[in-house]
C-alpha cells in the first residue's frame, strides 16, 4: 500500500547509510506495517470497507512511530563510518537527481529505445571528451601528431562507448522490466548469460580499437593478451553493472519515486 | 495495571528483545507481540523502536538474523528472522544480574521515604 510505503519512506530516505542497508531496513520496516495494517484492519470489520482501510492505514502507521523520531534511532545504529562516508553532498545529490531524471525510461517507451536514447547521450557525452582531449594528448606525445587518425580514433571511442552503453542499458532494462520478479538465483543466471553473450561485442571492441590504433602504436604479444584479458573479465563486468543499475531501477520505482511531502527535517523532497 | 510507556525503558529495550527471544527465534513484529504479552499490556512501545535495537544488537553479534524463506504460502513481504547468539546468550545474563542490582539499589532508595 503507498501509504505504508510513504511511511516507511519517511523514516528511510534521510538515513546516512548504504543503499543496500537502506533497502533491508525498507523491506523490514514494510513488512512490519503490513503485519500491524492486516492486524488494524481485522479489528475494524464493522466499518466500511474504504474507510477500514484508511483507517487501518493510518492507526499502523501510528503505531510505528514518529518517523523523524525513528530516522534518528536508525541512524544511531549505522557505523560511524558508514554513515560518514554516505553522508550526502546536496550538489552531488542534485546532479544525481538530474541524471535520473534525464535517464529515466518515459512512458510508452520500449527498452530498446529507452536504451538507444541513453546511448545517444553517451555518444555527445564521450565525443565532446575525447575530441577536446585527444588532439591536445596527441600534440603532447607526438612531435608531428597524424590529427586525421586522431580523429578516427576518436570517433571509434565515441563509437565503441555508445554500443556499450545501450548494451549495458538494455540488460540492465531487461533484467529489471522483464525479469526481476524472477527468484534471485535465476536473475543472476540471466544477469551472468547476458554478461557473457557480451563479451563478443566487448571482443570486436577491442579489435576495432586496435584497427583504429594501428599505425599509431605497434601490437605485440603484450597488448594481445591485455585485449584477451579485458574481453575475458567484461563479461563479469557487465553482467555486475547490468545487475547494479538494474537494481536501483528497482529500488527508485519501488521507493525513489514516492513524494512524501516533506521530508524527516522538515524540508520538501 | 499502570502503562509504562517507551521512555521508561528506553535504556533497556535491548534487555527485553533479547529475552524475547530466549523463547525462540522471531521476527520484530513478533518480538513486539511476545514483548506485550509479557508485559500484560502495560508495556505501550512504537513499534519502530524494536528495530534500531536489534540493528545493534546484531552489529554487537548478540543476535543473528536471516531472511525467511520464499516458500510458506504466506502473502507479503517477507521477514528477518532473529535469533539469539552464544554472545547475545551472554549479554542476557550479564543484564539480568545488573539488572536485578539495579532493581534493589534504586527500590531501596526510593522506598526509603515511603
Amino acid at each position: 500500500m503507498k501509504e505504508l510505503r510513504i511511511q516507511v519512506e519517511r523514516a528511510v530516505r534521510p538515513l546516512r547509510a548504504s543503499e543496500a542497508r537502506k533497502d533491508r531496513i525498507r523491506e523490514e520496516l514494510y513488512a512490519h506495517l503490513c503485519a500491524a495494517y492486516e492486524e488494524e484492519l481485522a479489528s475494524g470489520a464493522d466499518e466500511p470497507a474504504a474507510a477500514a482501510e484508511a483507517g487501518a492505514a493510518r492507526r499502523a502507521c501510528e503505531r510505528l512511530g514518529d518517523p523523524r523520531e525513528l530516522c534518528a534511532a536508525l541512524q544511531a545504529a549505522v557505523p560511524i563510518v558508514e554513515a560518514a562516508l554516505f553522508t550526502r553532498v546536496p550538489i552531488l545529490a542534485r546532479l544525481e537527481e538530474a541524471a535520473r531524471r534525464r535517464f529515466e525510461r518515459r512512458r510508452g517507451e520500449s527498452v530498446a529505445q529507452w536504451a538507444a536514447r541513453v546511448a545517444v547521450f553517451f555518444f555527445l557525452l564521450s565525443g565532446a571528451i575525447v575530441f577536446a582531449f585527444n588532439p591536445l594528448l596527441a600534440a603532447l606525445v607526438q612531435s608531428e601528431p597524424d590529427y586525421a587518425k586522431v580523429v578516427a580514433c576518436g570517433f571509434v571511442i565515441a563509437a565503441l562507448t555508445t554500443m556499450n552503453s545501450f548494451l549495458l542499458f538494455l540488460l540492465s532494462g531487461g533484467i529489471f522490466y522483464k525479469g526481476w520478479g524472477a527468484p534471485p538465483r535465476r536473475a543472476a543466471a540471466r544477469a551472468a548469460l547476458h554478461g557473457a553473450l557480451m563479451a563478443g561485442a566487448v571482443a570486436s571492441s577491442g579489435l576495432a580499437f586496435a584497427v583504429a590504433l594501428r599505425g599509431q602504436m605497434s601490437f605485440d604479444k603484450f597488448h594481445m593478451h591485455a585485449l584477451l584479458g579485458a574481453a575475458l573479465l567484461a563479461p563479469f563486468m557487465m553482467a555486475f553493472l547490468s545487475v547494479a543499475i538494474a537494481a536501483e531501477r528497482r529500488r527508485y520505482h519501488e521507493w525513489g519515486c514516492l513524494d512524501l511531502g516533506e521530508s524527516a527535517t522538515g524540508a520538501k523532497t | 495495571m499502570r502503562q509504562i510507556i517507551g521512555d521508561s525503558i528506553r535504556g533497556h529495550l535491548e534487555t527485553l528483545v533479547l529475552s524475547a527471544l530466549e523463547r525462540g527465534a522471531a521476527h520484530g513484529f513478533e518480538i513486539l507481540r511476545r514483548l506485550e504479552d509479557a508485559g500484560e499490556g502495560s508495556l505501550k512501545l512504537k513499534e519502530g523502536a524494536v528495530y534500531p535495537a536489534l540493528y545493534r544488537l546484531e552489529e554487537a553479534g548478540c543476535v543473528k538474523g536471516e531472511w525467511e524463506g520464499e516458500a510458506g504460502g504466506r502473502r507479503g513481504p517477507r521477514r528477518r528472522i532473529y535469533k539469539l547468539t552464544p554472545k547475545g546468550r551472554g549479554r542476557l545474563a550479564q543484564d539480568r544480574v545488573q539488572w536485578r542490582t539495579f532493581v534493589a539499589v534504586v527500590g531501596r532508595i526510593v522506598e526509603a521515604g515511603a
